[in-house]
């Protein structure tokens, strides 16, 4: 650290930061590039995708075969499934979560220290893997093929969400249970009046991660939900192959559709995704 | 802290009705009801299911649990003897020198947005993006990404009519040569985006006195590379690489969708699922659920252990 | 030289009643009773009704009070174009029920996963991964093999112990290849080929007269692949042929097998690259339906089910339906050709079922009155129905049914299959089919070959003597 390097500081920071852009730039491309030729080709009718180059505009904004996708493709569907999961799902992890958290984060006892522990350890397994029992489990509780199924799934081995609650609860002072207590509050109106708000900005968190990833499964809606009736985003766009295989740009106008709510919320919530992406992986 | 609030609620023994108004009759009956269903649900999904699972990878069952028979460590043999399993760990390999190779240009997209740049925000923006992305959705562009179409029956892939235009001939990309490559590229595209998010934060937390007073000094970017920011996140880098086992064995959602295993693509997790819903081994794999909970523990440990002080 | 005139005289005459084909069907259903016009034909639903009052029994059980009966369907293309729906309101109206269909793309994996549950529909395809014993587990019994044998062909396939538990929806021609016949005549080829050398010496003709791609593998879906295997009992010739290999214990692959024969021409035709398409990796079944109308495909290897569809899809598409033919498959023992007849799918009751009585009227409905299997080109169930048209080229080959496993080796056949993780119809991704395409697009040679037919051997005996004991 101590040698000094002296050079021309004008003529090669240009150089430099000429470099910079350049490979930022190339690295914008390869994300874009894919993405662009989807979107083109989404508009195209099927004769002008099979006559003309991937990166030719389309004769006219031409918006049949996003009909086809909402319709026949139940990608409407999808959406509306994946919501009604994603909701309930979410209300779940909040209730559990939260509660969890607050026993095992507040109160000392052998049994809240046992559960902690019981959570910490079930962090380790993968869940991918686990299906291989896990769906006799399902079966025998005759949720197979129900949204409850993936519902009850994603709300009972969400073993993230209680970590960050925990994380976040630890981090509040217990002082202001404390003269709460003094005040003569119970337990259940400390829960509800003070952890609670408080861990709003947890809350959002966890919403923002079980978003994405409940919006972005694929393995367990098409492990637990073969019905089409049940097909979330991620499944009926996986069932086009089957019927539209022929039809790239009816997938492509799938795709788009699949893509639009994460890039809306992206857009409107950048920075609270960068710092909820990050604290879900706390736990790795 | 907890010892004030217990002889806050500690009196004499009183009736039932006293103690469950007392802090620490409260505190029993809270952490009941509140504990109550998401012990269940842990014990229902994450407990029983486990335990299964050990049990079940030294029998032969089917699905339907009837014909169960006892076979030892035969299972277990199998999987590290066949060459089809084995297979799947040589697959797992591509991936994590594919994830070494992200790890290294994460690092340094994540250092470069950390310089003094315009538009850092957008560059940021775009290469975060395709993690937050449909994996489904993922997975089929890049089938068409890749595809050499024959004109005939589908039209060219994106890759072979950009490099039409610099005279390249097309190329079977998902062929056997390079399939593998294709895939981790997949990957890699998908996920480089929540290291370099992850780089960011571990760059912006060092402390930027150090780093001024360097560059004052004259050192170049490379040198305050090399000395001030390489070994305040090296545990971090560490870190990743570890967890890169992990990811590498679990890779599921893009061959299943793009290639379906094919041309030597299959993993790990394929092959789980291929032999218990598709040969009806349950037996079998639940023994191969247990190679990957194994390994997933082994590198845990080595994280724990290992990075505790550092991180 | 005689045969090349007869052979052509047999193209011509295929053409000529191929179309005649697109119209007589539309006049096989007036034919066929009144039940199919009048599920066309709603607005004399009314009139029809009152019709029905002579037979009395079934008005009594006919009425259904609206009951649901769910149907899982591999069709999805039927449910799709909303084509089977409106067939089945016939069967509605007839006994006051609503019939609710769901399709599954990948049939037999999804059901086959479904079927670990107690719901699993009413009426459903029975997939092939249940085996023969389990089948009263899942299913209801729907009579005995001599009462269902006397009515409907195929009677045997999902039986146990004398009791039949699946109707077939209808049949085919086991094992053949779908051609474009203008392609192949345009290549200059005049008779089909009826050995191994004379089938590729075509596909090389086609590969260097025309332009088109003279084999399309669709190696991406692995059931594509698994045509092939229904190739195999037509190549032995031996309406015997597997009982044969299981009783005397034989290598499924010895170098004289008809799994050798079959699987080698596969493997050999994949070899070349010119002979095939240029990415097997990214095939596209439903644009292959298209380009084998228009011609720009030559060849596929499926069963005769799929003429139908490809005529379908040629009809809409405006290419000339009548192009699409069906061949034989081009091997054969001591100079004749041999074709195995079977089921498709068989239609099963699921036992835990709270329909079954209406479960099985929609079965003998399906079969007996819908005919949607003529329609769709397949031999009919029931005994002594009409041949579809396109069979023409079928004239000189000897049709066979294949024998039901004797007693000993019921089952044995798919346990031992699947166990030693063999599987000829199964489409995991490391199975001996893709393995044979992937050695043959790497340019392995015989030796390729050898070795993966080597192991199918070694696993499959090794499960076979210890399932045999």
């Amino acid at each position: 650290m101590n040698e000094k390097v002296t050079y021309n500081n004008s003529l090669s920071a240009k150089i430099w930061n000429a470099l910079k852009y350049a490979f930022l730039i190339f690295g914008c491309l390869l994300v874009i590039f894919p993405l662009v030729v989807v979107l083109l080709g989404s508009f195209k009718t099927h004769k002008e995708y099979l006559t003309t180059e991937v990166f030719s505009l389309p004769a006219k904004m031409n918006f049949e075969n996003y009909k086809t996708a909402f319709v026949n493709g139940k990608v409407l569907l999808g959406l509306k499934n994946t919501l009604i999961i994603i909701v309930f799902s979410c209300i779940g992890t909040i209730v559990t979560g939260t509660m969890t958290a607050f026993v095992v984060q507040r109160f000392n006892s052998i049994l809240t220290r046992a559960v902690k522990n019981a959570f910490l350890v079930a962090m380790l397994l993968p869940s991918i893997s686990m299906q291989v029992t896990v769906f006799q489990i399902i079966n025998k509780l005759n949720l197979y093929d129900t949204m409850m199924s993936n519902i009850i799934l994603y709300v009972g081995t969400d073993i993230v969400s209680i970590y960050i609650f925990m994380q976040y609860l630890s981090q509040i002072s217990v002082s202001l249970d404390e003269s709460a207590i003094v005040d003569g509050a119970s337990y259940i109106k400390i829960y509800f009046q003070i952890i609670l708000p408080l861990l709003r900005p947890a809350i959002a968190t966890v919403l923002i991660i079980k978003f994405v990833g409940i919006y972005n499964n694929f393995y367990t809606p098409q492990l637990y939900m073969p019905s089409e009736e049940l097909g979330v985003v991620s499944t009926a766009l996986y069932r086009f192959i089957g019927p539209y295989g022929a039809k790239w740009e009816i997938i492509f106008a799938g795709i788009i559709v699949c893509i639009i709510p994460t890039l809306t919320i992206f857009l409107t919530l950048q920075k609270y995704i960068y710092s909820g992406m990050v604290s879900g992986a706390v736990k790795e | 802290m907890d010892d004030l609030l217990t002889v806050s609620g500690k009196k004499s023994k009183k009736t039932a009705k006293q103690w469950i108004q007392s802090y620490d009759g409260q505190k029993a009956i809270t952490s009941i009801v509140f504990l109550l269903i998401p012990v269940a649900l842990l014990i229902l999904f994450t407990f029983v299911p486990a335990a299964n699972m050990v049990v079940y990878s030294f029998q032969k069952r089917s699905q339907l649990g009837t014909d169960i028979e006892w076979v030892g460590l035969d299972n277990y043999k199998t999987i590290f003897s066949d060459s089809s399993y084995l297979m799947t760990f040589k697959n797992s390999i591509y991936y994590l020198i594919g994830s070494f190779i992200q790890q290294a240009l994460a690092l340094l997209v994540a250092s470069v947005l950390c310089s003094r740049l315009r538009c850092k925000n957008f560059f940021k923006g775009v290469l975060f993006f395709p993690y937050l992305m449909n994996g489904v959705a993922v997975s089929l562009i890049f089938l068409n990404f890749f595809k050499n179409g024959d004109g005939v029956v589908s039209p060219q892939g994106t890759l072979n009519s950009i490099l039409s235009v610099f005279g390249v001939e097309p190329y079977t990309w998902l062929g056997a040569e390079t399939a593998n490559f294709c895939l981790v590229f997949v990957s890699l595209w998908r996920y480089i985006g929540f290291d370099i998010l992850m780089y960011i934060g571990a760059i912006q937390s060092i402390n930027t006195d150090v780093y001024e007073a360097a560059e004052l000094d004259g050192a170049n970017s490379w040198q305050r590379f090399r000395y001030i920011v390489f070994p305040s996140i090296k545990s971090i880098i560490a870190l990743q690489c570890i967890l890169a086992v992990n990811g590498a064995i679990s890779v599921f959602e893009t061959p299943y969708i793009i290639t379906g295993g094919k041309n030597g693509t299959t993993t790990f997790v394929i092959k789980t699922i291929e032999t218990a819903f598709t040969y009806d081994k349950i037996g079998l794999a639940s023994a191969m659920a247990m190679v990957l909970l194994s390994i997933t523990i082994v590198v845990t440990i080595i994280q724990k252990t290992v990075f505790k002080e550092e991180t | 030289m005689k045969i090349k005139k007869i052979v052509s005289m047999l193209f011509a005459l295929t053409m000529v009643t191929g179309c005649m084909a697109s119209f007589t069907s539309c006049g096989g259903d007036e034919e066929k009773t009144g039940s199919s016009s009048t599920a066309s034909n709603n607005s004399s639903n009314a009139d029809e009704s009152k019709d029905d009052g002579n037979s009395e029994e079934k008005t009594d059980g006919n009425d259904f009070g609206g009951a649901t009966l769910k149907v899982l369907t591999h069709r999805t293309d039927r449910i799709e174009d909303g084509s089977l729906k409106e067939v089945t309101k016939e069967f509605e109206e007839k006994y006051n029920c609503k019939v609710e269909y769901q399709g599954f793309t990948d049939y037999a994996s999804d059901v086959s996963t479904m079927m670990s549950t107690d719901d699993y529909g009413d009426v459903l395809m029975i997939p092939d991964t249940v085996k023969v014993k389990d089948l009263g587990t899942y299913f209801e019994p729907l009579g005995t093999y001599e009462e269902m044998d006397a009515k409907y062909n195929w009677a045997n396939q999902k039986m146990y112990d004398d009791t039949v538990y699946g109707v077939a929806i209808g049949g085919s021609i086991a094992g053949g290849l779908c051609y474009n016949k203008a392609t192949w005549e345009e290549a200059g080829i005049t008779t089909l080929p009826k050995t191994e050398e004379e089938f590729i010496e075509c596909l090389e003709k086609i590969r260097d007269n025309t332009d088109a791609i003279p084999y399309y593998t669709n190696f991406k879906d692995t059931w594509a692949l698994a045509q092939w295997t229904s190739l195999v009992n037509s190549a032995s010739g031996n309406s015997n042929y597997t009982n044969e290999l299981l009783a005397e214990k034989k290598d499924v692959f010895a170098e004289d097998s008809a799994h050798y024969k079959v699987f080698k021409l596969m493997y050999d035709v994949f070899s070349d690259p010119t002979l095939i398409e240029v990415d097997p990796n990214t095939t596209d079944w439903e644009g292959s339906k298209a380009a084998i109308g228009s011609g720009t495909i030559a060849t596929m290897c499926m069963g005769s089910w799929a003429v139908t569809q490809f005529q379908e899809v040629a009809e809409t598409n405006g290419d000339d339906p009548a192009n699409i033919g069906y061949m034989p498959c081009p091997i054969s023992v001591n100079g004749v050709q041999y074709a195995e007849s079977a089921p498709d799918y068989n239609m099963g009751i699921n036992i835990h079922s709270e329909q079954k009585d209406l479960g099985k009227l929609y079965i003998e409905w399906y079969v007996e009155d819908s005919n949607i299997a003529y329609n769709e080109g397949y031999v009919q169930t029931v005994k002594g129905s009409e041949m579809p048209e396109y069979l023409e080229a079928f004239e000189n080959v000897e049709l066979f049914v294949s024998d039901a496993a004797p007693e000993d080796l019921v089952g044995v056949w798919d346990q031992i299959d699947q166990e030693s993780e063999v599987g000829f119809y199964l489409q995991d991704s490391a199975n001996f089919k893709v393995r044979l395409c992937e050695a043959a697009f790497r340019g392995e040679g015989d030796e390729g070959f050898k070795k993966i037919a080597d192991e199918i051997n070694k696993k499959w005996n090794a499960t076979r003597d210890s399932v045999l004991g």
